[in-house]
């Protein structure tokens, strides 16, 4: 199954569980970090970018949790990027408070819909400025996304 | 603060891809667009007519006047098309010559200039690089009558995904060193310095090993990349006995010299070519198969798009040189010109109005001196951008703002997002007293 993972990450904590993540998929993902200048143009240099999903078969979002929503970078991806309809998606969002976890779902949930996608699953870390992002943790993370694998095997 | 202690400073190197790959050779263009001016009414002589069949190689006409004055080749065969203004990288619009390629490329009869017998003659020498097209520094080198004393070149790669540089010492290092001896013999001049980074040891090793029997030939290892725009900087820092003193130290004149320049040398000298053709690395999000190519110069930016496997949809924003230093050009007509080092397409993402918060605009500088952690020419950014918002021009000036190589790392590491390479330009333009689009109050409108 060709898996992709799409993530934005500002002090290193949505890398980390993205990393976890791609463990948990035994590697074979590829790996997209998006970091824009605010003009919009992406920082990174490397070809991985890709705007067109077609490829891929399950497809992992993650970002931070900005004022309880989808953080900026990741909306723009969504609704810019090509091919998403009747993909599986998966979301794993991470923020400081426990709190924003339903709202940040809700607005995840409401945004993929719209793109015509099927939220396969979803995750949430709880991360107080990376203090509270534990081995524990990372692995929880890592049993989601074998799982969801699982479960989009069958 | 996690937004202290973990210091990702510098963008990441060989993030583009191309490094792992030889260096092809790209396609012949349907046209090329090769520019006779490289700033607003610079004097110039066409000698072809439109109509006329021209071969790859073939003199069209000289730029310039004077010691500035530089010949012009046609870079591929075929039949002059148009001359007119055309779009130039630099944002106006040159006058242009148009070739329809033919497809042949059939080139004209080669005369080394080894052979012809020059190589005493200093002055019919470089007369002789000029009729090739090689841009060397000639202005300096008739001041001092054909006697610099050094030279520098930079064979660092400032910007981060570009490879270009490396990739002609990795696969030309012997040609490099024989064209860097005939500038040497030249010029007569007393050393050469080459800098390369030192976590490149595969190039030095190369450098060093055809360059060791010229004694006169230094390879030396630096730490970090520096842009081109710091040389001048660097020269007085390596060369001068007092690096520190404000005034122009006159007894070491040090010219700055290409890589791609010496490999032209080598090319005329040896066989005859003049400078038509450029190595160029094309990277960028906006690419899927990042490479290094040898393309002709006046090839249009939307052919080498295409032929790395890009499209136009997504691209966002074309610079002509790398991401940091490029110059962003305005359409996919412009051409390829000589010193160009890669060509940097990136995506752009349009985000959401009510989705932008206060993080993506500008704050107050939060003294966290990053920006001095990066500066290639130890200068205080941050300060200096300070004094420059509050008009403090001549504080600026005192703290060193025309030592600004404006190589836009500050820029690109400051978490405030205060645009400084902006206010470094502005100083420099007020000060000078220069007119610019660039001013205080378009600035406020920017941030």
């Amino acid at each position: 199954m060709k898996c992709a993972i799409i993530y934005c990450s500002k002090t290193g904590n949505t890398e980390r569980v993205a990393r976890a993540i791609a463990h948990g998929l035994n590697g074979s993902v590829k790996m997209v970090k998006l970091d824009f200048t605010p003009e919009g143009i992406l920082k990174d240099f490397s070809p991985s970018f890709t705007l067109d999903l077609s490829p891929f078969e399950l497809i992992f979002l993650g970002g931070w949790v900005m004022v309880m929503r989808v953080h900026p970078y990741l909306y723009a991806y969504i609704k810019r990027c090509s091919n998403i309809e009747g993909k599986k998606v998966a979301g794993f969002l991470t923020g400081g408070a426990v709190l924003s976890r339903d709202h940040a779902f809700k607005d995840f949930k409401g945004v993929i819909e719209q793109r015509g996608a099927e939220l396969a699953g979803f995750s949430y870390t709880s991360t107080l400025l990376g203090l509270t992002l534990t081995r524990k943790k990372l692995e929880v993370a890592t049993g989601f996304a074998r799982d969801l694998m699982k479960k989009c095997n069958r | 603060m996690p937004t202290f202690s973990r210091r990702n400073l510098f963008p990441p190197r060989l993030g583009g891809g191309a490094w792992s790959k030889p260096s092809q050779k790209a396609g012949i263009p349907e046209r090329v667009i090769i520019p006779f001016q490289e700033a607003i009414s610079m004097p110039c002589k066409i000698t072809v007519h439109e109509g006329d069949r021209v071969k790859a190689g073939e003199k069209i006409g000289f730029m310039g006047n004077g010691d500035t004055c530089i010949a012009v080749h046609a870079s591929t065969s075929g039949r002059v098309d148009q001359i007119a203004p055309m779009p130039h990288p630099l944002g106006f619009n040159a006058l242009s010559v148009v070739i329809a390629s033919d497809g042949k490329d059939e080139g004209v009869e080669a005369k080394p200039l080894g052979a012809s017998g020059i190589g005493s003659n200093k002055e019919k020498m470089f007369e002789a690089l000029r009729e090739m097209g090689i841009p060397l520094n000639y202005p300096l080198l008739a001041k001092t009558g054909f006697a610099v004393s050094r030279l520098l070149i930079n064979a660092t790669e400032f910007e981060p995904p570009l490879t270009s540089g490396h990739h002609l010492i990795k696969e030309h290092g012997p040609h490099i060193i024989e064209g860097l001896k005939v500038l040497l013999s030249a010029c007569s001049a007393s050393q050469a310095v080459i800098l390369i980074e030192k976590d490149r040891p595969s190039l030095i090793k190369t450098l060093k090993g055809f360059g060791s029997e010229v004694p006169a030939i230094t390879i030396r290892g630096v730490n970090h990349p520096y842009p081109d725009t710091a040389v001048g900087y660097l020269a007085k820092k390596l060369f001068s006995k007092k690096p520190y003193r404000i005034t122009a130290d006159r007894r070491t004149e040090v010219m700055t010299v290409d890589l791609s320049s010496l490999f032209a040398i080598y090319n005329a000298w040896f066989w005859g070519m003049p400078l038509t053709e450029q190595l160029i690395t094309v990277v960028g999000s906006a690419i899927p198969n990042p490479q290094n190519s040898w393309v002709k110069i006046g090839t249009p930016l939307a052919n080498l798009v295409q032929s790395a496997g890009g499209t136009s949809s997504p691209l966002g924003q074309i610079t002509l040189g790398g991401p940091l230093m490029g110059l962003p050009q305005s359409s996919l007509e412009v051409p390829i010109i000589k010193k160009t080092k890669g060509v940097c397409a990136s995506v752009a993402l349009l985000f959401d109005e009510r989705r932008r918060s206060r993080f993506y605009k500008r704050v107050p500088c939060i003294k966290c001196a990053k920006c001095v952690d990066v500066c290639p020419v130890s200068i205080i950014p941050n300060l200096i951008a300070d004094f420059i918002d509050n008009r403090f021009f001549s504080d600026a000036a005192r703290r060193g703002v025309f030592l600004c190589a404006e190589c836009g790392l500050c820029e690109y590491v400051c978490p405030s997002r205060i645009p400084l390479l902006e206010l470094m330009k502005l100083g420099k333009v007020s000060l000078k007293g220069e007119q610019s689009l660039l001013t205080q109050s378009n600035l406020k409108l920017l941030s």
